[in-house]
């Protein structure tokens, strides 16, 4: 699967030919001259037509008047900074305090050290960083006959305030979640490990679209080749934009097509911060709350911070219902094509004469039966997903009421039937990640086909074909099944099971992890033998 | 490779399309509840097989569906009843499987490999011996209007846990069959006069596959005590309903059997000891208060009448039937091999000598003193 | 390390799960007819000598690898006997593990077909595992290790159901006298019962692909646990069935051990054997995948062509006319016989050939 992954990477990965330059620069050189008036031109021609640039000009009273220009643009520069800090101080200047003539270096300098009251300040020369700058929120300061630039940090927009993912509420726990600017999600994960070890790299993403792609880990507990992998991965993401961590996750994966997720995507820091302290990645795009987690494990999506929050007794049995629930998904619709159609002695001999009455009269085989009530399903959910709020609910109630009842009365499908396929949706459902339910559909699908043509065997093969996919995938160079396939006693404390935690002393094997103890001195608990090298 | 691949997806196509060889619907099944065996009246040498089915349709006249037909086999039985039938036979759910007293008679063992056979079938299927007719048995008018296969089979089932009847299944019959030194047998049903019900207090014996006779009442429980499946039941000793007299029962909660065997001068002998141990159930005296000389007393009569039952089946069973349905043969073969080796068991059986001890305990003496 | 997508090694404990499964999987459900056939009533001591022999075999071949730690059967051969007539015990071994891996592919089938496909053509029951067997030895060793340590959890957990009947329905008198069929008949009961441990010499392959830091011991450890736990739950099989159903019935049955689990019944569920299927299906499957895997690997380092992706659909051919060829389990079941008696006298008398020449010649080991 790896080798693919090379493949493809090198089919699309082009290194960056100076994409930026084709597009702005009209000729001439990159980098800013002394002449003012002709700076101010070329980024005026870079940004024509563009009306929500604004290009401030004004006099400072130095040691002579020097015009200067402030650019950004408008609406993602905090107001506040700009005016009180920015032009205040800049136009509050007098001349009394330049006594001496100076260089237009020296003057920016002064600018930059003495009178600008902004946190951030970089001087910068190369055009295309002013142009990214400006764009992405920056304040940029020109000065007459300067081939120096002042970015000054001014960034602020509006966002959305953080609030509770309707996608992972949890009963007990922090009710916070991601918003859409990076910057507050970093912060959101700093403030639950205060480390120096946590490491924050920046990469660019998206020819157009030049989103900052931050990877977060802990240093000393992340393999140093995970992050290089990581990052080396990224790095081929050659799309002209990245809106979403989807975006990237495609490109990242190792197996493409396979229909389970090898990137764990969360929007809650809680499960972020716990997932960098057990060696993982995260992956967080600017402009999503959606953050992602690599290497992924099936484990993974199996769990929820809730199972750490709440008694270990209960963190245990949720984790084995949501197990069963997994299998039942799968499996059960296809169970009752199987007994229905093909092992009839199976059936327990009370349920069987309900099961024979319930079918007299309806005239599909099961397996069509079947597929046709899964479809249904299939509908009534898609249509109530993506309709607002209540009239979603409506939908849904109507699906689940009206059609299964009148398809019943109809004597189109059997109420046992539907009863199973109701219990085989709400298991799928039970499983905290979402894009977990559709591999499971998926599978489910298939199983009721090999159900309906070759019965126990037909579900005992898809399901052996299911488990030998499993045991090929791999996330990361980390096996999908870690913890079962390749069996470690010492994993199991939190795969099926949640023990307590104190007993979890030993961080989940990853590969070449070097700090792999939790609590101090509960080092020798862990077995040398780490699967497979 | 891309050619490979192909290949092998549109051989999977292939064989999902074409599939489905071995399904069949449910509803489109005579799911057969019951079967019975029968000697044909018209022509002796045919049988007679009986298949009941409940019937699926809703608003049928009758909840379930019996269809006899003939010939020589089960098998073939099974072809010409099919002709009758829009319904594929499905005989995964058999249930009890009745056979004629008369038919018994002749030998089962080769009718029986059919069903042996078939690896549908479970191996708890009760197998049941009637007195009359296997085949009107399935007509039963039964007031509560249950199936007739499942009223028989609730029926053993609930009597054999109170020890008033042994409920035989194929694994049992199949067992006793195949190993040397012991015989099988079955439940034995007859009829209660109105027709309406049956007594399910009987044992049909065997020796081989052929019916020799049965045990009635408390024969079976006496049969029962000596397999020492005696964990529940009920034994009343008494004289007469009359004014001054009076009866007891024992109702034993635990109990048991052990065997020994030895040779003594070249002769098989036998020691058995049954141990029962329980409470009063009911003293039907003219001052019902039991003290310890009651108990003692009544424990003596138990012993009694029990010894007496045990060694009248096991009697019945040497002279009469001459088959060794207690499986006392394997303990020769298992701990006198030599002796079982030389000797041919169902000869020396009907001349084995049996030593009977029986033990009664009477525990508890109810809530009542 | 953690990148690369790993050598093709297994782990100590996948070696147990395969050496287990593939121990395990050979005669599962009718051994205890096979080896009463022979040994009566004491054909549990027979299952339990058998196991011993192959115990005693496993520990020998254990002792030749060691020498040669990082090469299989066949390339030791390739440098004991020279480039060209070392090929000869690579080719006996390739034709043996076809046979092989198509015999316990029929013993599968067949029993598939029997409970619970009897309509559908046999064709294309082999056709669907041999599909699954492709795709799974294609990703090589690490994902079969990976494989069948899941089954062997899977399998683990679900067996113990199996053992109830026995504390059921056991009846001790059924097993009497024990040793009453006389030393004779008990070892000539072995030699069938060892046959179903035959897949101990998978040892010949898999040994150089368990990862270099485990040392010889840990192999030699997981080895010989596996084959003991074998054993141990093979006896009991055997023991179970005979005190469950008697000799002379358990010679009625094509698979006893199915009706052996047959006996149980709870209340509401009934037949449990529904749940078992699944355990059966899971564990034959992946006891014949390892016989697979190997001639896949043997047939590649033949021709030397290791590492080639399709070697597994060429081998498939072969193995599938050879299933073809036992139309019916009787049939099969003689040619079991043959084959264990012609066959693996040649196949040991090939691996002493090897490595006493081996020994002759000073190849191999810490002195070459």
């Amino acid at each position: 699967m790896f080798k693919n992954f090379l493949k493809r990477a090198k089919a699309r990965f082009q290194p960056d030919k100076g994409l930026i330059a084709d597009t702005y620069v009209v000729e001439g050189e990159s980098s800013l001259t002394h002449d003012f008036r002709d700076n101010i031109c070329r980024l005026q021609i870079i940004f024509k037509d563009c009306s929500d640039i604004v290009f401030r000009e004004f006099e400072i009273q130095m040691d002579k008047q020097v015009s200067a220009v402030l650019i950004y643009l408008d609406g993602m520069v905090d107001r506040v900074t700009l005016h009180n800090h920015v032009m205040r101080s800049l136009m509050g200047i007098s001349k009394k305090d330049y006594p001496q003539e100076l260089s237009p270096l020296h003057r920016l300098n002064r600018l930059k050290n003495i009178d600008i009251m902004v946190g951030e300040i970089k001087e910068e020369q190369d055009m295309y960083t002013l142009v990214n700058n400006i764009l992405s929120g920056e304040i940029i300061f020109m000065l007459d006959d300067c081939d120096h630039a002042l970015i000054l940090n001014g960034r602020g927009w509006q966002a959305r305030a953080i609030n509770e993912p309707d996608t992972e509420t949890v009963v007990r726990g922090p009710k916070e979640g991601f918003v859409e600017t990076l910057r507050s999600n970093t912060t959101l994960i700093r403030r639950k490990i205060k480390d120096p070890n946590l490491k924050l790299k920046v990469v660019q993403g998206g020819k157009k679209t030049n989103t900052d792609i931050a990877i977060m880990y802990v240093q000393g507990i992340c393999p140093e080749d995970l992050i290089e992998e990581v990052e080396k991965r990224l790095k081929t993401i050659n799309l002209d934009g990245v809106f979403e961590s989807g975006y990237i996750e495609e490109f990242i994966e190792d197996n493409p097509y396979s229909p389970f997720p090898q990137v764990q995507i969360t929007e809650r820091p809680d499960k972020v911060a716990g997932n960098l302290l057990e060696g993982k990645i995260a992956i967080i795009v600017d402009g999503t709350p959606v953050v992602s987690i690599v290497p992924a494990t099936l484990a993974q999506f199996y769990q929820s911070p809730e199972d750490y929050y709440e008694r270990t007794i209960f963190g245990t049995a949720v984790r084995i219902i949501r197990l069963l629930s997994f299998i039942t998904s799968v499996t059960a619709t296809s169970l009752y094509v199987a007994l229905v159609s093909f092992h009839q002695h199976l059936i327990p001999g009370e349920i069987v004469l309900s099961v024979a009455e319930t079918r007299v009269g309806v005239p599909f085989p099961t397996l069509l039966e079947a597929v046709f009530m899964e479809i249904v399903l299939e509908l009534v959910r898609e249509a109530s997903i993506r309709l607002p709020g209540s009239i979603g609910q409506t939908i849904g109630i109507v699906g689940a009421l009206v059609i299964g009842q009148s398809a019943v009365e109809a004597k189109l499908a059997s109420p046992i039937l539907v009863i199973i396929v109701a219990i085989s949706a709400i298991s799928s459902y039970v499983i905290p990640h979402f894009s977990t339910s559709y591999s499971l559909r998926f599978m489910r699908f298939m199983m009721i086909g090999a159900a309906g043509t070759f019965g126990a065997y037909g579900i005992a093969i898809v399901w052996i074909g299911l488990l030998i996919h499993l045991c090929t995938l791999e996330s990361f160079g980390q096996p999908y099944l870690a913890g079962v396939a390749p069996f470690r006693w010492t994993d199991l404390k939190d795969t099926i099971f949640r023990v307590p935690l104190w007993m979890m002393g030993t961080r989940p094997t990853v590969p070449d992890m070097k700090d792999i103890d939790r609590m101090l001195g509960a080092k020798g608990d862990r077995e040398d033998d780490n699967g497979e090298g | 490779m891309r050619v490979l691949k192909l290949v092998i997806i549109l051989s999977l196509f292939l064989i999902v399309l074409s599939g489905c060889w071995d399904s069949v619907e449910l509803e489109e099944q005579f799911l057969v509840w019951g079967m019975g065996w029968d000697i044909d009246e018209e022509n002796p040498n045919l049988m007679t097989l009986t298949l009941s089915a409940p019937s699926t349709t809703e608003g049928a006249p009758e909840p379930y569906i019996a269809v006899s037909s003939s010939g020589y086999s089960v098998e073939e039985g099974r072809k010409n009843i099919q002709k009758q039938l829009q319904y594929t036979i499905e005989m995964g759910h058999l249930r009890v499987l009745v056979i004629s007293e008369d038919f018994a008679k002749q030998g089962i063992l080769k009718f029986m490999d059919s069903l042996g056979r078939n690896p549908r079938i479970g191996r708890e299927t009760k197998l049941v011996v009637t007195a009359g007719k296997a085949k009107d048995l399935w007509d039963l008018e039964h007031p509560s209007n249950l199936l007739p296969a499942d009223y028989l089979v609730e029926l053993l089932k609930v009597n054999a846990k109170q020890g008033i009847t042994a409920d035989i299944t194929f694994r049992d019959f199949f067992e006793a069959i195949s190993n040397e030194g012991q015989e099988p047998v079955t439940s034995f049903i007859r009829m209660s006069k109105d027709a309406k019900m049956f007594n399910a207090a009987g044992l049909a014996v065997f020796k081989e596959d052929k019916m020799i006779g049965k045990l009635m009442d408390i024969e079976v429980q006496a049969f029962q005590f000596i397999i020492g499946k005696c964990k529940n039941g009920t034994i009343t000793v008494g004289e007469s309903t009359k004014p001054g007299s009076n009866s007891i029962t024992f109702c034993h909660r635990r109990g048991g059997s052990k065997v020994k065997t030895e040779i003594i001068n070249g002769e098989p002998h036998i020691y058995l000891k049954v141990e029962l141990e329980g409470d009063i159930s009911e003293y039907t005296a003219d001052k019902p208060t039991v003290d310890e000389e009651v108990i003692e007393k009544a424990e003596t009569a138990v012993t009694l009448r029990v010894k007496k039952e045990v060694e009248k089946v096991i009697e019945k069973a040497q002279k009469e039937f001459e088959s060794d349905i207690f499986g006392f043969g394997l303990y020769f073969k298992a701990y006198h091999n030599n002796y079982w080796k030389s000797h041919d068991w169902a000869k020396e059986f009907p001349e084995a000598n049996v030593h009977v001890d029986v033990r009664v305990k009477i525990r508890r003496i109810g809530i009542e003193s | 390390m953690t990148m690369v997508r790993g050598k093709q090694i297994i782990s100590t404990k996948q070696l147990f799960a395969i050496l287990f499964l593939g121990l395990m999987n050979h005669g599962y459900v009718s051994i205890s007819r096979w080896i009463t056939e022979v040994a009566h009533q004491d054909a549990w001591i027979s299952t339990f000598l058998g196991g011993f022999i192959a115990f005693v075999l496993l520990n020998i071949i254990l002792l030749l690898m060691k020498r040669f730690p990082d090469k299989t059967f066949i390339q030791i051969s390739d440098e004991v006997l020279g480039k060209y007539l070392g090929k000869i015990p690579g080719i006996i071994f390739l034709i043996f593990l076809l046979f092989f891996t198509a015999l316990s592919l029929y013993l599968l089938v067949s029993l598939v077909s029997a409970w619970l496909l009897p309509k559908t053509p046999i064709d294309v029951i082999i056709i669907s595992i041999l599909l699954l067997q492709i795709y799974l030895t294609r990703e090589g060793i690490k994902v079969l290790g990976r494989f069948q340590e899941m089954i062997m959890v899977i399998v683990l957990l679900g067996m113990p159901i199996t053992f109830l009947p026995y504390f059921i329905y056991q009846n001790h008198t059924l097993l009497m006298p024990i040793g009453g069929t006389g030393v004779v008949t008990i070892l000539k009961g072995a030699l069938p019962a060892f046959y179903t441990f035959f897949t101990f010499f998978s040892l010949l392959i898999l040994y150089p692909y368990v990862r270099k830091d485990a040392s010889h011991k840990e192999i030699v450890k997981a080895s010989n646990m596996s084959i003991l736990v074998v054993t141990i739950l093979k006896t009991f099989y055997v023991f179970g069935s005979i005190a469950v159903f008697g000799e002379k019935e358990i010679q009625f049955f094509l698979y006893p051990l199915l009706e052996y689990v047959k006996l149980l019944v709870f209340p509401v569920i009934e037949r449990v054997e529904f749940m078992m299927i699944f355990l059966w299906l899971f564990m034959m499957f992946s006891g014949t995948v390892t016989t697979f895997y190997m001639a896949n690997l043997t047939a590649e380092q033949v021709i030397n062509v290791e590492g080639y992706k399709n070697t597994g659909l060429i081998i498939a051919i072969p193995i599938y006319f050879l299933t073809r060829l036992s139309q019916n389990i009787a049939e099969s079941l003689s040619l079991f016989r043959l084959e264990g008696a012609v066959l693996s006298i040649v196949l040991l008398a090939t691996i002493a050939f090897v490595f006493g020449l081996s020994f002759i010649l000073q190849k191999g080991g810490e002195n070459a």
